[in-house]
């Protein structure tokens, strides 16, 4: 209790002010459009992403044609595909080489919840390994739709502000090696809709 | 099973080894003969050596283990002819209350490697003799079993929760395992802390297979002393240097992961490892009907969807005995050669990008996305396309779309033209590819390659050719065949595909003949909503095809196809249900992928990245 009140009088010290807003307004507008992109391609996502970044979609037109597959100048890691277990201390690490500010964004099913992949072998939704800010649905989602997450973000980091460090904290995986308290993890991860089911001959 | 009279090998196969062949069968045409596990080795030597049989491609290797518990798990090798045309299907028992063994046959076929390894991988089948038996797709570590064995629960045995938790937990580094680094050259190579790593790891797999004799070398290494004697004989530190590429990397295609061994820029050795994109579509197959599977396909070679789909049709209609209709046939043809052309624009943009045009890129995806357009029209998805049902189509074609493709196919050639203009004698193209990655023909039979891999190298290969489907024979188009198995070839070979498969469409849409699409039975296809809706008999149907699907009769089926990657090939095992026992994909990256370290090794590592782009690979389907 006495703990949230210090924190709360802190951030109430420094924000927000007419210094902080206009700063904030200079950094997230240069922010915001000039995301250097990780693009972890690994299934049919990448794909459309490809498309996306083609002549027709034109990605440039956001000012993020410039791919950064170096997750140490990377702003943005976009996991445009399904990810399995063996991928997943791989993009934790990329996750964790990023230099803050970071975003991820999380295209299509699979990557947002393991999608018709309901198998021994797929992360269900990548939100269980590294967090994530938006999320493209599709299957996989059209380059307008990865392009509507993307001025989505846009629009998140534009309402960011200096005074806030919660945002810039590190996500760290706790003792257990996880992100998230397994009972979460297992609840996510339930099948769910009609989710095949496991029979030895069904 | 019956039909057809068997192939002659099988009588053969019994004059010469007697006993050894426990049994002959024909199942959809296909030849199948069971062999004593003991005898494989001799027997399959016999029918690659011996005149008048010629069994000198290994098609695939794979297992089936059947729902019934007492049935022996069965090893399958899916043997080809090329010189005669001919298949023979020869299948080992492996009864389940002993150790499952099998003499490895990598020393007859060099491609062999990666397929036992995978059946290690997903069965536990051991294969004696096999020089470097390790899981192929999971990770040497997993824990929970043989995925594609029936006891394996199809969401795995763990929580989801430590599913992560091990996978987050695991030591990234351990993914360098000690049997992927084993040969003696490396060890010595090691900076001195990997090394110790490497011994300690090494001591816990002690016991393990074949690592024991891989380590020979180094196994008076394992304390502490011996390590600083290895470190002073040595000497100074080696030139020499252990690269990882991927995998996440921009010129791997995909998650492949390579671990280069460089000496300078020269490549002494290359380790490919896949896996990183396994996503269970076999295993998921088993638990679907076949007509639920057809999305599936979508979603393994994801650069030519509509060629995959249509290829699931055709291996379950050959199953089921089914005869689509001529305009179907057709439709079908346009959709594959639709799919040839997208997959190897995006192979055409990549590989340019990997060698530094990116202009390329840009003009072939301009193309793609007028066949998107098309697709789109046509299927509802730019790249889910789910096209084919069994026996027939997902839908007919919409009104502007012949004219739509039509209009593709008259302006098409002019883009390859300026693609042409731009590559073909470019003096920068022409030196980073020829003469490049040269893969003789025979090395390219030995390692299973198929397609433009295949055909590149000298072999004149191509399914639609050699065994034609859909009927392919009443097409007036040439095949490419290269001189020199370099990626210049390759290039040459892809071009001049697009062009044929710009001439097969333009004469698909010329014939087009009217009529329906389907079959005209309610037991296979569904009926139409309206009439599902008002007649008894067909509402029955309906229930009935969307609670329990097609049952198809007992038997198995093979059905390959010539994908832009090259065989795509579809084995289904059935057991009188409406779900296959076993969906096997036979997939054409991954024995084309295999030839890699033999292309690759002693090239500059600059060279690595083309060549590893001229194998156009889709992780998609190399991991399945």
């Amino acid at each position: 209790m006495e703990l949230t009140h210090s924190a709360t009088r802190d951030v109430a010290a420094v924000s927000p002010n007419w210094l902080t807003t206009r700063l904030d307004d200079l950094i997230n507008w240069s922010r915001a459009n000039s995301l250097w992109h990780m693009p972890f391609g690994t299934a049919c996502c990448a794909i459309e992403f490809m498309a996306a970044s083609a002549s027709r979609y034109d990605i440039a037109r956001f000012g993020m044609e410039r791919l950064a597959v170096s997750p140490r100048q990377a702003d943005c890691l976009l996991c445009a595909g399904r990810l399995p277990f063996k991928l997943a201390p791989v993009i934790r690490r990329i996750y964790d080489q990023m230099t803050q500010p970071k975003w991820v964004i999380s295209m299509g099913a699979c990557a947002s919840s393991g999608g018709i992949f309901d198998t021994y072998t797929m992360v269900q939704g990548i939100d269980t390994v590294v967090p994530v800010d938006v999320y493209v649905p599709g299957c996989p989602p059209r380059p307008e739709g990865l392009l509507y997450g993307i001025l989505l973000l846009q629009k998140k980091i534009r309402s960011e502000t200096i005074a806030d460090p919660a945002l810039r904290q590190e996500h760290v995986l706790d003792e257990t090696g996880l992100r998230r308290p397994p009972g979460e993890i297992d609840e996510i991860s339930e099948p769910f809709g009609n989710s095949v089911h496991q029979f030895r001959s069904a | 099973m019956g039909g057809a009279p068997p192939n002659p090998a099988a009588g053969a196969l019994h004059e010469r080894f007697g006993d050894a062949l426990r049994r002959t069968a024909v199942s959809c045409g296909d030849t199948i003969v069971w062999v004593a596990p003991d005898r494989i080795r001799d027997v399959l030597t016999w029918l690659k050596e011996t005149p008048g049989q010629q069994y000198d491609y290994l098609t695939d290797v794979t297992a089936v283990e059947y729902r019934d518990r007492e049935r022996p798990l069965e090893v399958v090798y899916q043997l080809r002819s090329l010189e005669r045309n001919a298949d023979l299907r020869v299948k080992c028992e492996l009864p389940k209350d002993r150790p499952l063994e099998i003499d490895s046959v990598t020393s007859l076929w060099r491609g062999a490697d990666w397929l036992e390894r995978e059946v290690f991988d997903m069965f536990g089948v051991t294969f004696t003799g096999h020089p470097d038996l390790r899981r192929l797709l999971m990770w040497e570590t997993y824990a929970e079993g043989y995925p594609l064995r029936k006891d394996f629960p199809l969401r795995g045995r763990f929580s989801r929760s430590e599913q992560v938790r091990q996978a987050l937990t695991t030591d990234l580094a351990g993914h360098y395992s000690a049997s992927e680094l084993t040969a003696a050259e490396a060890q010595r190579v090691l900076p001195r802390d990997m090394r110790k790593r490497l011994i300690a790891e090494q001591d816990r797999a002690v016991g393990r297979r074949t690592i024991e004799v891989e380590w020979s070398e180094g196994a008076a290494a394992r304390d502490e002393t011996s390590v600083a004697v290895a470190e002073d004989a040595s000497g100074l530190p080696s030139d020499h240097m252990l690269l990882n590429v991927g995998p996440q990397h921009p010129a791997t295609h995909g998650v492949l992961r390579l671990v280069v061994e460089l000496d300078g820029e020269t490549v002494v050795r290359v380790i490919p490892h896949v896996g990183y994109l396994h996503s269970g579509f076999e295993k998921l197959g088993e638990y679907r009907h076949y007509n639920q599977i057809v999305p599936l396909t979508d979603r393994t070679d994801y650069l030519a969807p509509m060629a995959n789909n249509v290829c699931l049709a055709l291996a379950a209609e050959k199953l089921m005995g089914i005869e689509i209709t001529e305009r179907c046939e057709v439709l079908r043809v346009i959709a594959c050669e639709m799919s040839r052309i997208i997959s190897h624009l995006v192979w055409l943009g990549t590989t340019a990008i990997d060698l530094g045009a990116f202009t390329v890129f840009l003009w072939a995806f301009q193309e793609r996305e007028r066949i998107y357009n098309l697709q789109e029209m046509w299927t509802g998805a730019r790249l889910t396309t789910s096209l084919t049902r069994v026996g027939g189509l997902m839908a007919d074609v919409p009104e502007g779309f012949v004219e739509g493709l039509r209009h593709f196919t008259d302006t098409f050639p002019k883009t390859l033209a300026e693609i042409d203009r731009m590559l073909t004698r470019n003096a920068i193209w022409v030196g980073r590819t020829q003469g490049v990655g040269v893969l003789s023909p025979e090395d390219a039979i030995s390692f299973s390659c198929s397609g433009p891999m295949l055909r590149a190298s000298g072999v004149p290969y191509d399914v639609r050719k050699d065994r034609p489907y859909l009927g392919y024979e009443t097409y007036d188009f040439d095949v490419p065949i290269g001189e020199h198995g370099d990626i210049y070839d390759r290039y040459l070979c892809r071009f001049e595909e697009c062009r044929q498969s710009n001439r097969i469409l333009v004469q698909a849409l010329d014939r087009l003949p009217d009529g329906p699409i389907n079959v005209d039975d309610h037991r296979v296809i569904l009926p139409p909503k309206r009439q599902a809706m008002s007649d008894m008999e067909s509402m029955i149907h309906h229930f009935k095809q969307v609670m329990e699907g097609v049952p198809a009769p007992i038997g198995e089926a093979y059905m390959g196809v010539e994908n832009p990657k090259g065989e795509l090939g579809y084995y289904f095992v059935s057991d009188g249900t409406a779900k296959p026992v076993r969906w096997r994909i036979r997939p054409p990256s991954l024995l084309n992928l295999a030839s890699l370290p033999e292309m690759a090794e002693g090239a500059l590592l600059s060279d690595l990245i083309a060549i590893n782009a001229s194998v156009d690979i889709v992780m998609g389907e190399i991991d399945r």
